[in-house]
């Protein structure tokens, strides 16, 4: 046995343990770093530098330092990741729409309608009343400011709504970017055989961000670069380009569209699924409220021109657009000249003098009337709105109760993740000890070795 | 569970188990406020569909009720001002009795002329009675006096009785019976009746033409006197009605309001009993953290 050998022994010892003490401490340091992945040294034996049966071998060698990945479960975590953030993003969207439909106080649709057709009610039993006919000129006016305010405040939250997508895809486009560099980064260290463990850490911290966004699908090259395509095929980032989603309004609400060069881009999950379906039903209620306004003031305007007003003339329509477009619930406004003049309201029955309340009447019992259409619906006034506040509570509700279950999911598999990559403080103490004691021992080692070789040169004295 | 527990587990976990005990706490803590279990429509969607038209039904009820509370007053008004018509017909009767009997003298006469005259003034007052600016027996013109209060003559503008709606999904009931139904018949008004009635008392100067006068005067005052009965036995029935009507109405409103209730209200107790104990599991999970948090090996080796 060579002198020399055993120094070479002792010497890869102490870089061996010492290489391990520096891993734990960079293990310890990110403990809560989430998108961290336990490092390991991996070690192996060196073989016998000579060819004899009785020479030992040649000590320990570093092969790497490991990162502990699992990339099933990194994918798992993706995907899990989508649908929380759709949801979530959804559920984001409904919200606001719900607090508009929690209509049971006054102020909301459902009390002016009431309000609306009790003062016909009113002006049943006193048809010459001018306070009646005022009242019911007033809660017509507040039936359609409810109409046009709730219609607004839609039309807002859309809006908003549609910001926020508009924020998330210039999100998306950074990441992508991001995502293109450090393709190339990790592509020049693999080609010069370097650690690059920290680059795949936050590359894939990077693919967790992004997949909280969208949904894709990740090919990984030869170089270690990752190609990024929508669920259509179509690629998001190949090597070190980069294709830019693209936000495009179109006519005629101005909601966004999204385009991948030039077309339409396929997204099926994420936030911006989320937030485009959220969208899509802020756009359904809108136009169910656009129907409902519609088909009242259709119903209400039939009956008032078969009635008589005060003198005795033929009723008017009572409700107008205040634009000239079809009666929505955007333009849906009480006629001006009936406003001006409460006299004009037609209460009286054709063929009965003035002071019949028949019209009235009739008019007050639409509400309740089973036979109003409003787009699909069937049903009468009161009815029909209360469907669609059972609806938007049941849209809100079933992304909710979706949304409990999905968070469990992802907490499962982030916690999965964590058991195999993340840093536990323990095991880390643990391997601080083992490499400190093992780094002594090798300094001992090394020391024993000293001695024997200063022994051998005092012989020689 | 077999698996690696790792500092990020733990404080994870920790932060989920606390976020799930709070929202436990803040939904109790939410319907023992509110007293309501459905305090949005995504806490019970039917539910809130079902309390949504219970509230409706119950407001077009007491709006119902109002209606029915006035149509109510009017007919009762109807009722004591036809009761007086009544008692004056009454008197009529007795007077052309006597003036028809060929013991009253000519002065009797012209006293009893003299009382009838006053008597027409009166019965024009009660079809003329207003309520609240509305002349109680206009029927459908309520801003028209059904005769006029200086010549007597009736309204020429058409009236209908007035019929108004007080139950929902029920035919509207008659409110108002217009004078022309009770104060004339075909040809002539109780005014005319009781002006020629009068003026044959006063002697137009042939008494044969004038006893035949007060004969068809007479004859007359029975139809009107048949005519005012049967007015007051259609209010009576109408009266009733309406009554009958607000009575329904009352316990349905209470019944629905009961509906109601048993969908949104909560079960006091129960909640109460739920808040206590989400506060317990809280309490549980912040104290066994402090214990697992303090736990670690760095602590024991130096």
């Amino acid at each position: 046995m060579s002198i020399n050998l055993s120094f070479d022994i002792g010497q890869k010892a102490l870089r061996a343990n010492q290489l391990g003490l520096t891993v734990t401490g960079q293990n310890i340091a990110n403990v809560n770093n989430p998108s961290y992945s336990r490092q390991e040294v991996i070690l192996t034996s060196v073989a016998s530098p000579s060819k004899l049966s009785t020479s030992p071998g040649g000590g320990v060698d570093v092969i790497s330092i490991q990162s502990t990945k699992n990339q099933f479960i990194d994918s798992r975590l993706r995907t899990e990741t989508s649908t929380t953030g759709r949801l979530s993003a959804q559920q984001q969207a409904l919200i606001p729409l719900e607090t508009t439909f929690n209509d049971t106080g006054t102020g909301g649709i459902n009390s002016a309608l009431n309000t609306f057709f009790s003062s016909f009610r009113n002006l049943d039993i006193n048809p010459a009343s001018t306070s009646l006919r005022i009242n019911v000129v007033e809660s017509a006016n507040a039936l359609a400011t409810a109409f046009n305010s709730t219609r607004n405040r839609l039309t807002d939250i859309q809006n908003q709504t549609d910001k926020l997508l508009q924020a998330d895809v210039s999100n998306i486009n950074s990441l992508l970017d991001k995502i293109a560099k450090l393709n190339i980064e990790i592509g020049d260290t693999e080609s010069v055989n370097a650690n690059n463990n920290e680059l795949i850490d936050q590359r894939s911290d990077l693919l967790n961000q992004l997949s909280e966004y969208i949904d894709i699908n990740i090919t990984k090259n030869e170089d270690s670069s990752l190609t990024i395509s929508l669920s259509d095929g179509r690629a998001l980032v190949l090597n070190d380009k980069v294709f830019q989603l693209e936000t495009t309004s179109t006519p005629p609400n101005g909601l966004t569209n999204i385009t991948l060069n030039g077309q339409a881009a396929v997204i099926k999950n994420g936030r911006i699924k989320g937030l485009l379906d959220g969208i899509g039903q802020i756009g359904t209620k809108i136009s169910d409220l656009d129907n409902l306004a519609n088909t009242i003031s259709n119903r209400v305007n039939t009956l008032h021109q078969n009635g008589l007003d005060l003198d005795g003339n033929a009723g008017t329509s009572f409700f107008v657009s205040s634009d000239g477009n079809v009666i929505s619930a955007a333009n849906l406004s009480v006629s001006s000249s009936i406003k001006g003049n409460p006299r004009l309201l037609a209460a009286a029955e054709a063929g009965k003098s003035s002071g019949d309340g028949t019209n009235a009447r009739q008019i007050a019992n639409l509400l309740t009337d089973n036979n109003s259409q409003v787009g699909s619906r069937t049903g009468s006034f009161s009815s029909i709105y209360s469907s669609f506040v059972a609806e938007v509570g049941q849209a809100l509700k079933s992304t909710e109760d979706v949304l409990s279950t999905q968070q469990a999911i992802l907490a499962q598999t982030n916690e999965q993740r964590n058991a195999f990559s993340g840093v536990s403080l323990d095991e880390e103490t643990v391997n601080l000890l083992r490499y400190q004691r093992a780094f002594e021992a090798a300094a001992r080692f090394l020391k024993v070795s000293d001695e024997i070789t200063k022994t051998i040169i005092a012989l020689g004295d | 569970m077999n698996f690696r527990v790792t500092n990020n587990t733990i404080s994870d976990r920790l932060t989920r188990q606390i976020n799930n005990a709070r929202q436990k706490q803040a939904i109790s803590q939410e319907q023992l406020a509110t007293g309501k279990k459905i305090n949005r429509p995504s806490d019970d969607p039917f539910g809130t569909a079902v309390v949504l038209d219970l509230r409706n039904t119950q407001t077009s009820l007491e709006q119902f009720t109002k209606v029915a509370n006035l149509a109510n007053t009017s007919l009762t008004d109807a009722d004591s001002a036809l009761n007086s018509y009544q008692n004056l017909l009454d008197r009529v009767n007795s007077l052309l009795t006597q003036g028809l009997s060929d013991t009253s003298t000519s002065e009797a006469k012209k006293i009893i002329a003299i009382e009838l005259d006053s008597i027409s003034q009166d019965i024009l007052k009660i079809a003329n009675t207003r309520s609240s600016e509305r002349y109680i027996f206009g029927g459908t013109q309520q801003d028209q006096a059904p005769f006029d209060p200086n010549t007597s003559l009736a309204n020429p503008n058409q009236s209908f009785s007035k019929l108004v709606q007080i139950e929902p999904n029920q035919p509207p009931v008659e409110t108002e019976i217009t004078a022309s139904n009770i104060f004339s018949n075909t040809t002539k008004s109780i005014f005319n009746t009781l002006a020629d009635a009068s003026a044959a008392l006063k002697g137009t100067g042939d008494p044969v033409i004038d006893k035949a006068t007060l004969n068809t005067s007479l004859l007359e005052l029975d139809g009107f006197i048949q005519q005012a009965n049967s007015t007051i036995t259609k209010i009576g029935k109408n009266l009733n009605q309406v009554q009958s009507a607000l009575e329904r109405l009352g316990q349905s409103s209470f019944s629905i309001e009961e509906q109601a209730q048993s969908i949104e209200a909560i079960d006091f107790a129960k909640v109460a009993t739920q808040l206590v104990e989400s506060g317990r599991a809280l309490d549980a999970i912040l104290s066994s953290s402090s214990t697992i948090n303090k736990r670690s090996l760095i602590d024991f080796l130096g």
